[in-house]
């Protein structure tokens, strides 16, 4: 029981693997609509889109959190306005738009005299997390739990049959944007925990993993709460036992609990 | 009258879908009344439908005929608010296009749902309340006791809890069918109902149309199959082009078919 303790008698940890869960939880949440609706492509570009605005922010001295924030959720607005152009294909204009920004982000880093400054912002800093950090992260988690809550019948609907809503009056191209903007706020959350590079897989690996094992979307998103949290405690227990990145530990846990849900989806004959 | 129209009546533009909008159906006016009516695709110039004109009394079922391409869905989809009107005037009983969604069931064509997407039978069939209980509102004992009267009446309550990825084509249009049908619509608008659907659905479909007329309901249905199906149908409508090229009693469908 030891060394299942002794993590937890710093502080550092204690807020690391509360903020970490907390995370999980929005992600897994979320990240069952990015792969229902096959939007992992955009989860992706989010995360890297946001890189300018914390490099803006950084430069001159607001915080970072903020301008992460505005930067994703006008990217957010930006995605859901270029999908309505028919003019070229979504997940190109997705792919140049992201590409460019990330580009940009680089570029601005590139004027700072050390790229250190940004590392946290690309890899990850759990163990820094802050109480403020912390309860900003608590704040946004619940905001998007209650709105996924509070719309869960609109937003299931317009994923399988956006035609139909919209026939009942459901804007389903406004949904979409909410659904964008709370990715885009999950995104932010999560850059936190795993950065800028790694905020991709979780959202996309705990919910793939749970869609593997069941097909209620309910129950889906329980799944792969549970597994997104299973992996920040084994995640943080190896980063600290064998003093590796705490992000990238986190992840291949994730990707440990994919492979498991594989398996088990094999066995079932599925 | 006939005035010009909006795509969504004035009030509730923004958030049109719930109880808010129930308006009363104006009396005596048709279920369905288009004067010149014309359409183009969303983001192109092509047009889909051209001076339409037609009018449909409460309570007829009316077949919409015509090769691919003949504009039989996109006149569905106008009537249905979901494609932009670029000329003409529209009302459905008296109102216009989006002042009352309850009254107007659309039914999409198999091919334009994720049939992937984790929902069960029941639930899918349920969504046809949501236009009901709006924003906010969840599915109360009414709602449920709809939806199980209905999928007792389309034959599914076997597969009320199977995920819709796994029904066959004829079953998927059933549950289609069953969600257009618990909306409790006065217009039901039908893409394709019969579209690849075995022999044991396409009785239960024709049951249903059989059943919607005797209760005064309307039905236009857009359909490749009217040979084994003509019965059910008081008027043929035949498309071509985007225009109405033939309009006859369904008795006489036969005859008007070689227009085609």
């Amino acid at each position: 029981m030891h060394w299942l303790l002794e993590p937890l008698s710093f502080a550092f940890m204690r807020s690391g693997l509360l903020a970490a869960m907390l995370v999980g939880i929005a992600c897994a949440a979320i990240g069952v609509y990015v792969v229902m609706r096959r939007m992992a492509f955009i989860g992706d570009a989010l995360s890297h889109t946001i890189l300018p605005g914390v490099v803006i922010a950084y430069l001159n001295q607001w915080n970072l959190f903020v301008g992460a924030l505005i930067a994703g959720v006008l990217t957010a607005i930006g995605i859901s306005w270029v999908s309505r152009r028919d003019a070229i294909r979504e997940d190109t204009a997705i792919g140049v738009l992201f590409t460019a920004m990330f580009a940009a982000g680089i570029l601005l880093m590139s004027s700072v005299r050390s790229f250190r400054d940004f590392s946290h912002i690309l890899f990850g800093n759990i163990l820094g997390v802050t109480s403020e950090d912390l309860a900003l992260i608590a704040l946004i988690g619940a905001l998007i739990l209650i709105t996924l809550f509070l719309f869960h019948k609109e937003l299931g609907l317009t994923s399988y049959d956006a035609i139909y809503a919209q026939s009942i009056g459901i804007h389903s191209d406004r949904l979409r944007t909410l659904l964008l903007i709370l990715l885009a706020l999950t995104v932010v959350t999560s850059i936190q925990v795993v950065g800028v590079v790694l905020t991709s897989a979780l959202l996309v690996t705990p919910a793939a993993a749970a869609s593997l094992v069941t097909q209620r979307l309910s129950r889906m998103m329980l799944v792969a709460g549970a597994i997104a949290v299973s992996s920040s405690v084994v995640g943080l227990y190896a980063s600290y036992y064998a003093a590796v990145s705490s992000g990238a530990a986190i992840v291949l846990a994730c990707t440990f609990f994919f492979g498991v849900a594989w398996v088990v989806r094999t066995i079932r004959g599925g | 009258m006939l005035r010009q129209l909006s795509l969504h009546s004035a009030h509730n533009t923004w958030f049109p879908y719930g109880r808010r909008s129930y308006t009363a159906a104006v009396a005596g006016e048709p279920a369905i009344a288009l004067h010149e009516v014309g359409a183009i695709y969303s983001g192109t110039p092509t047009v889909a439908i051209e001076a339409i004109t037609l009018e449909i009394a409460v309570g007829t079922n009316v077949a919409l005929i015509g090769p691919n391409g003949a504009g039989k869905s996109s006149l569905l989809k106008v009537i249905a608010g979901l494609l932009g009107v670029r000329q003409g005037m529209i009302r459905i009983f008296g109102l216009p296009i989006g002042a009352c969604h309850h009254r107007v069931a659309y039914l999409s064509q198999r091919g334009q749902i994720d049939w992937r997407f984790p929902v069960t039978v029941y639930d899918m069939v349920m969504a046809g309340r949501y236009v009901h209980l709006g924003w906010l509102r969840r599915p109360g004992r009414d709602d449920h006791a709809a939806v199980a009267q209905v999928l007792e009446r389309l034959d599914l309550q076997p597969l009320a809890q199977r995920q819709i990825g796994e029904l066959s084509g004829g079953q998927q249009q059933r549950v289609l069918l069953a969600r257009a049908l618990v909306q409790g619509a006065d217009l039901l608008m039908l893409d394709e109902p019969f579209n690849a659907v075995d022999a044991t659905s396409r009785d239960v479909i024709v049951g249903v149309l059989a059943d919607l007329r005797q209760s005064g309901k309307t039905a236009l249905v857009a359909t490749h199959e009217l040979q084994q199906v003509a019965d059910v149908f008081d008027r043929v409508v035949a498309m071509r082009d985007g225009r109405i090229v033939a309009d006859t009693p369904a008795a006489f469908y036969q005859e008007d078919v070689r227009v085609l």
